[in-house]
């Protein structure tokens, strides 16, 4: 126990002081500071833009590598990441209503951005891996991909769900401060055609073409899915025809996330003052949640690696807890936007954000290893040939 | 010497997410036409912050010339039904145009 103590210090004090973090401190401390500077938000979006592409480039290129057999074996892990995701974005929201005063409308969406994950949390995460020098399986890109999807979907789910038993259209439930039954929303509303009354659309329609394709399709993940089919069809043709673009999509990459930690301790920064009104159980909610999905997430990784006798990377468990543990950022507040109008703007954001970011990145990567390490160490997985 | 007879203006502002189905919608609901300008601003409902939209380009003000009754039609569709869950301001008023324009 002790000596699993101080290799947790040692790990994270390791973590703590290293180039990547100490940029995401700089950028924490410039609103704190009161520094006039504002990272440009074109260049922003470049830096995630090319942290997608670089990071589906390199796990393309290695999937290219994989035998057969392995693709199976990422495909079951696939299914399982999913579902495991959909599972937390539920139980986030049983939490929520239960130990929180969120409004069910904000709880409900809170849990999906919980049911998703975070492009920046996972690239910061390969950052530090890949410093550390701990490998992974190369398909942990398309995880990405994968587990993005279901906290979109339960936020859908739940708030389909809500609607139907008299949500009013400022998003409050009955019994909730503020209802107001005279602006629920009329069902009927939405049948009409071509006149005034008429309230049909693509606003009566909950789920339609392009919520769908906001879920599926959205520029985050077809980036990454991009970089992952252009790796892959590339490193296919030879090692030759990738190596010229490697040192832009693999050398660089430190470099340019130390830049969007930048950003992101800024953005995080900012992020944490829209939490003054949520209340001291969300903000715990927000810090020990990601700890209690990261756990869950290892125990499934191991329990899917004991029942295929395949014994994971270190950096695998670490990927896929980070994965669960994370809150979504760019899929789930573009969902939010076009279907969920009703929940808070601000208060989903400051918790991913402003709290489980900034946690996830300092302090809790270097727990989910230790964790990892010590499910791997007590519960060893012995290889089928 | 100009003439000005009475019509109404209709200015809607939403979030630019929305502006399609608006325009189509107030088109159908018998509009000539209309412009457009991208803006940004807050209210009690706030905009969620999206990473891959234009932040210059969060809203749209529509303003449309119109009839009462086209107007009244427009009102009550951004005030009625689903649409009134998003983040929309719609305001008309009177105001006076060259009899020879044709804006109804």
């Amino acid at each position: 126990m002790l000596d699993m103590l101080t290799e947790f210090w040692f790990n994270f004090r390791h973590n703590l002081f290293k180039p990547l973090l100490l940029f995401f401190y700089m950028g924490f401390s410039v609103p704190i500071l009161k520094v006039p500077f504002e990272f440009p938000h074109v260049l922003y979006q470049g830096l995630t833009m090319y942290l997608l592409i670089s990071i589906g480039w390199h796990g393309g290129e290695e999937l290219a590598a994989l035998p057969a057999g392995d693709f199976a074996r990422a495909g079951g892990f696939m299914v399982i990441g999913f579902a495991t995701n959909f599972v937390i974005g539920v139980v986030a929201y049983l939490i929520l209503r239960y130990f929180t005063k969120l409004r069910q409308i904000d709880a409900a969406t809170v849990s999906g951005y919980y049911g998703s994950d975070s492009a920046g949390t996972f690239v910061t995460c390969v950052g530090v891996l890949t410093a550390a020098k701990i490998s992974y399986a190369a398909y942990m890109p398309v995880m990405l991909a994968v587990m993005e999807v279901p906290g979109c979907l339960v936020a859908l789910f739940l708030v389909s769900r809500l609607r139907r038993t008299g949500m009013d259209s400022r998003g409050n439930m009955p019994g909730e401060p503020g209802y107001d039954k005279s602006t629920v929303p009329d069902p009927s509303a939405a049948h009409g055609h071509g006149n005034g009354d008429d309230a049909n659309g693509r606003f009566a329609s909950f789920i339609n073409w392009e919520l769908l394709h906001e879920v599926f399709l959205n520029p985050g993940l077809f980036l990454l899915f991009g970089g992952i089919f252009i790796g892959f069809v590339g490193r296919l043709q030879g090692e030759d025809v990738t190596k010229p673009d490697d040192p832009l999509f693999v050398t660089l990459f430190q470099g340019s996330l130390c830049l969007f930690l930048l950003e992101m301790g800024m953005t995080a920064c900012k992020r944490l003052k829209d939490l003054k009104t949520a209340g001291l159980p969300f903000i715990l909610f927000a810090i020990i949640g990601p700890n209690v999905f990261a756990t869950l997430g290892i125990f499934v990784a191991h329990g899917y690696s004991m029942f295929l006798g395949q014994p994971f990377d270190q950096g695998t468990y670490v990927l896929f807890s980070v994965l669960c543990a994370a809150a979504s950022y760019i899929a789930v507040p573009a969902v939010q936007r076009l279907a969920i109008p009703e929940a808070s703007p601000t208060l989903p954001l400051a918790a991913s954000l402003g709290c489980t970011f900034s946690y996830n990145v300092t302090i809790g990567i270097p727990i989910y290893m230790q964790i990892a390490k010590a499910v791997m160490d007590h519960f060893p997985v012995t290889a089928v040939s | 010497m100009a003439k000005f007879v009475e019509a109404t203006r209709v200015v809607v502002i939403a979030e630019s997410v929305l502006l399609k189905e608006l325009l189509a919608k107030f088109v159908e609901l018998g509009i000539k036409g209309y412009n457009g300008l991208y803006c940004f601003g807050k209210g009690e409902h706030g905009l969620v912050e999206d990473l891959f939209s234009n932040p210059d380009r969060a809203c749209v003000r529509l303003e449309m010339i119109t009839s009462r009754d086209i107007a009244e039609k427009i009102m009550d569709y951004v005030h009625r039904g689903a649409v009134q869950r998003y983040p929309i301001t719609a305001y008309v008023d009177t105001i006076e145009v060259d009899a020879k324009d044709t804006f109804y």
